[in-house]
């Protein structure tokens, strides 16, 4: 009788033990939406309105110097063009190539060095959020293929969102 | 007999509760340093970002009263004095090191090109990289001193004054600080303190 009880209640614990192991197991590993996760951190929003307004500045310039390029165009072809106004046509035309190529680069060289900025941030709050809920593994799922398939009980994107922005402003957020 | 046990268990729990609320509400000189300086004080803000250690203290007025005159002793009338020519002022101190493994900061060191850049920078275009949101304010530095790394010592140090003046819409409000780290493109890096963190510094007790 006791031995029956003995081997009953040691079934029992090995059964109950694993299922906690592995119901631990299973929960860490998570994912989140990167490209949600990325847009709705406030320091995506707060450099992304800084470079519109840097880039909506250097469209302005842009826009100016075309519609020079434009009226001296005009003036060659309503009347035999001197050589002096197709002179300032080609330094205009110039300076325009040269600037639109040159604010192709720079708004390059801007929406890199956001991206950089906030990928070094939320990277850093990512690590910390894994390390403190103890996750083996954070995924990041962007809809092109690298997670086939995922049960949105283990989906952390909204937990992480709140985590980034509270981190980043370094007070709670609601 | 119950309510003795009761009684006694009580008066032992409480009883280092109430010491611990009382003990910051007025500190000795030595103590007062030692409580501004203690790197686990609510005073002091840290954070790590992509191998950059991040690390903010404010440094109560009290103390920079202290600091000026070496720590050493000075007459209640003349600390009050010169507490009081320091009303609407705060002083920060910015760290800015590698952490552990990292070598962002000792890589510009040892690179004569990169220091020479890094020295151009902090001592004057970084300035108005810092700023201090006040509850509708945005008020830049009134005074700012950039201590460059050396090999023995591979951080950058800031001393930095705001002056907020009459502010009102600041009183009462958090306080975020923010440095916008252009130099290891980190980004803006921000500080909150809220109000209590100030309305709980322990008076100083000359």
């Amino acid at each position: 009788m006791i031995k029956t009880t003995l081997i009953s209640l040691v079934t029992c614990i090995i059964v109950c033990g694993s299922f906690f192991f592995f119901t631990r197991q299973s929960k860490k590993t998570v994912y989140v939406d990167t490209g949600k996760l990325f847009a709705e951190f406030k320091l995506s929003k707060e450099l992304a309105s800084a470079s519109e307004e840097v880039k909506k500045n250097r469209q302005q310039q842009l826009d100016s110097l075309y519609e020079k390029v434009r009226s001296e165009s005009l003036k060659a072809e309503l009347s035999k063009p001197s050589e002096e106004s197709i002179r300032t046509f080609n330094l205009l035309r110039e300076e325009f190539l040269f600037k639109q190529q040159q604010f192709d680069e720079e708004n390059k060289k801007l929406t890199f060095e956001s991206d950089k900025k906030i990928w070094n941030q939320l990277n850093q709050y990512i690590a910390d959020y894994g390390e403190a809920h103890k996750y083996i593994y954070v995924l990041g799922a962007n809809g092109q293929g690298n997670i086939m398939y995922a049960n949105k009980e283990n989906n952390i994107t909204e937990e992480l969102i709140t985590y980034i922005n509270s981190r980043y402003e370094d007070k709670n957020i609601k | 007999m119950k309510t003795k046990t009761l009684n006694r268990l009580l008066l032992v729990m409480g009883l280092p509760l109430l010491l611990a609320c009382g003990k910051n509400s007025s500190l000795g000189k030595e103590d007062y340093v030692a409580y501004v300086n203690d790197p686990s004080s609510q005073l002091v803000k840290s954070k790590s970002i992509h191998g950059i250690s991040y690390s903010l203290r404010f440094q109560p007025n009290e103390f920079i009263v202290l600091r000026d005159h070496h720590f050493g002793s000075i007459q209640p009338e003349a600390f009050s004095k010169e507490l009081g020519s320091m009303k609407g002022l705060e002083y920060f101190m910015l760290s800015i090191k590698d952490e552990e493994g990292s070598n962002e900061v000792k890589k510009a060191i040892y690179n004569k090109e990169a220091y020479g850049a890094l020295l151009e920078k902090i001592t004057s275009a970084f300035q108005t990289n810092i700023q201090l949101k006040a509850g509708d304010d945005l008020i830049y530095p009134s005074a700012y001193h950039a201590e460059p790394p050396s090999t023995i010592r591979p951080e950058l140090n800031f001393m930095i004054m705001f002056d907020l003046g009459n502010s009102v819409s600041a009183t009462g409000q958090d306080q975020q600080l923010i440095v916008n780290d252009d130099i290891f493109n980190n980004g803006p890096v921000k500080f909150t303190f809220e109000p209590a963190v100030v309305a709980d510094i322990p008076t100083l007790n000359l």
